[in-house]
């Protein structure tokens, strides 16, 4: 069965992914099950014109944002960070983190969703221009261009938080 | 202080992926609630239809109650008719029973007859025997006089309750104007039509002229023509006095007696018509009047007043043939004539009347010359001179 191989293979990417945008664990994991379920559902829909892994990934993203939509529409509308949120748990809550990483998580987290969503899938899920835009459902040009918009914002947030290239660890 | 260059800051993000990835507890949980329980998820998503049907059926259910709440006033609109039917008579005409049915209210009691040949044709023709040929259909109805009956209107439906040693009820549903069903099946038909929002009343017109004060707006006349007459020789100097007249009049009323200027056509017909005459006031400006079997009808509606209908000497054609002797009725064919006259409509120009005497046989009115202008009266007849 196939599906159970993919769960195998891309569940943690998918997670991680989520939790990313979430900042919720238990939000991210009922949203990863629900792509998961998604997924073995329409298994027989996917037609092998991308990498299953963009496939899944597709679908998690859908996932995720019509989460968003559901439960702040008017922030998801205006493509609005929600760090504001009362409810929203602190990046300790969440995982644990060494301080450059916290401090390059809570930067991330200070974007407005698009272009975390970018970051996350170029920079840190490691996807190519073109998988990206397939799983954005953006044109190949607006994803290259987010990304530039978005790493030069997480440069200035970074900054805004003290980290500089003499302050990094390598 | 030297900016961040993209390649470190590339690197530190794909590590930051190692920290979101699920722990194994995690995945192997996903894993179970994944393919363990997405039969079962599967089964319940199949099951949605049911609280679709049920809050449909509540919201039907929400909806006929408010309905019937909201109607539930008009629904149960009994109300009493007793003293409305009376006179009224129905006879029976289906022939599907072997009954013969009349039912007739009046002077407050309730008579049910059944002239079937059995009951006339005494004793060589008995009920039994009659039986035996023909067999006689279930009713409620009991032949007989009632003193104590009541009758409520529901819609087309006149129930007719019964009290007393014979206590029945019984239904007639009128399904034509003059046509009734009985719960029982029996049709009758009656000659009369039973509309009782469908009639004018006068509560304020008094039937005898009173005595009215002078004023400066007043002055008196004389009046000897017996036009007016209800049996009292109303309105007539030489039994009563003069008459006042006002002329401070505003809006004009029905069953108003007034003085006018009596139209130069009617004169010139008839010289010996007197040059002010007198009437009442029947119809107003805007209304459609229609005389059909003696009976004054303003829009369709009977105009159910002393002064709306035919009378001789104030009696009408039943009184009248009752209390007069038969010498004294010169041509009974022509006085039925007159108490069942007819008149096409006519329709009451704007600031116009339509004019009627009390004895219409005796008197000129608007029968004679149509709607009179306003203009044309005078004043009111207030009364007698103290």
């Amino acid at each position: 069965m196939s599906s159970e191989v993919w769960f195998d293979d891309y569940y943690d990417a998918v997670y991680s992914y989520i939790l990313m945008l979430a900042k919720d664990p238990q939000v991210a994991e009922d949203l990863s099950q629900e792509t998961f379920i998604k997924v073995i559902k329409s298994e027989h829909q996917f037609k092998g014109d991308s990498l299953v892994k963009t496939w899944i990934f597709r679908i998690a993203y859908t996932t995720t944002m019509s989460y968003f939509r559901k439960k702040n529409p008017i922030t998801y509308f205006l493509d609005l960070h929600t760090h504001s949120s009362k409810h929203e748990q602190s990046s300790e809550d969440i995982v644990l983190l060494n301080l450059q990483q916290k401090q390059f998580y809570e930067a991330l987290r200070q974007l407005k969703p698009s272009y975390q969503n970018v970051i996350i899938l170029r920079k840190i899920q490691g996807f190519s221009t073109k998988e990206s835009s397939v799983i954005l459902n953006w044109s190949e040009g607006k994803v290259k261009m987010s990304l530039s918009r978005a790493l030069t914002a997480f440069k200035q947030e970074l900054e805004k938080g003290g980290v500089t290239s003499e302050t990094l660890i390598r | 202080m030297k900016h961040l260059s993209d390649d470190r800051i590339t690197k530190e993000l794909e590590n930051l992926i190692q920290k979101f990835k699920p722990s194994h507890a995690q995945k192997e949980r996903a894993h179970y609630k994944i393919f363990q329980e997405n039969s079962y998820r599967k089964k319940g998503r199949n099951q949605t239809w049911i609280p679709t049907i049920v809050s449909f059926i509540l919201l039907l259910s929400i909806i006929s109650a408010a309905f019937f709440l909201l109607n539930g006033k008009d629904m149960q609109s009994n109300y009493d008719v007793t003293s409305d039917l009376d006179g009224f008579y129905v006879q029976q005409t289906s022939t599907t029973s072997n009954t013969q049915f009349t039912i007739y209210f009046h002077n407050e009691t309730l008579f049910i007859e059944d002239i079937t040949p059995y009951s006339t044709s005494g004793d060589t023709f008995s009920e039994e025997k009659f039986k035996k040929y023909i067999t006689i259909t279930d009713t409620k109805l009991i032949p007989g006089k009632y003193k104590d009956y009541s009758v409520t209107k529901n819609e087309d439906a006149y129930t007719i309750e019964v009290k007393g040693e014979t206590e029945f009820t019984y239904t007639l549903t009128k399904v034509a104007p003059r046509k009734y069903i009985g719960e029982d099946g029996i049709e009758y038909s009656t000659s009369l039509y039973l509309d009782f929002a469908e009639v004018i009343t006068d509560e304020v017109t008094p039937e005898r002229l009173g005595t009215a004060p002078q004023t400066e707006h007043t002055f008196l006349i004389e009046w000897g023509s017996d036009s007016m007459d209800r049996g009292n020789h109303d309105f007539e100097t030489h039994e009563h006095g003069q008459l006042v007249v006002s002329t401070d009049f505003d809006e004009l009323q029905r069953g108003q007696p007034v003085y006018y200027h009596t139209p130069p056509s009617l004169i010139t017909k008839n010289p010996a018509v007197p040059e002010m005459y007198i009437g009442r006031v029947i119809g107003l400006p805007g209304e459609t009047v229609e005389i059909n079997g003696g009976q004054v009808y303003i829009d369709g509606k009977k105009l159910d007043t002393f002064y709306g209908k035919a009378t001789m000497h104030g009696l009408d054609e039943e009184e009248y043939f009752i209390k007069t002797p038969r010498s004294a009725i010169g041509n009974e064919k022509s006085t039925r004539e007159y108490f069942n006259m007819n008149m096409a409509s006519v329709t009451v120009k704007e600031n116009a009347v339509f004019i009627l005497v009390d004895q219409w046989w005796r008197g000129y009115d608007s029968r004679e010359f149509g709607p009179l202008p306003i203009e044309e009266i005078e004043g009111i007849i207030t009364g007698i001179a103290e």
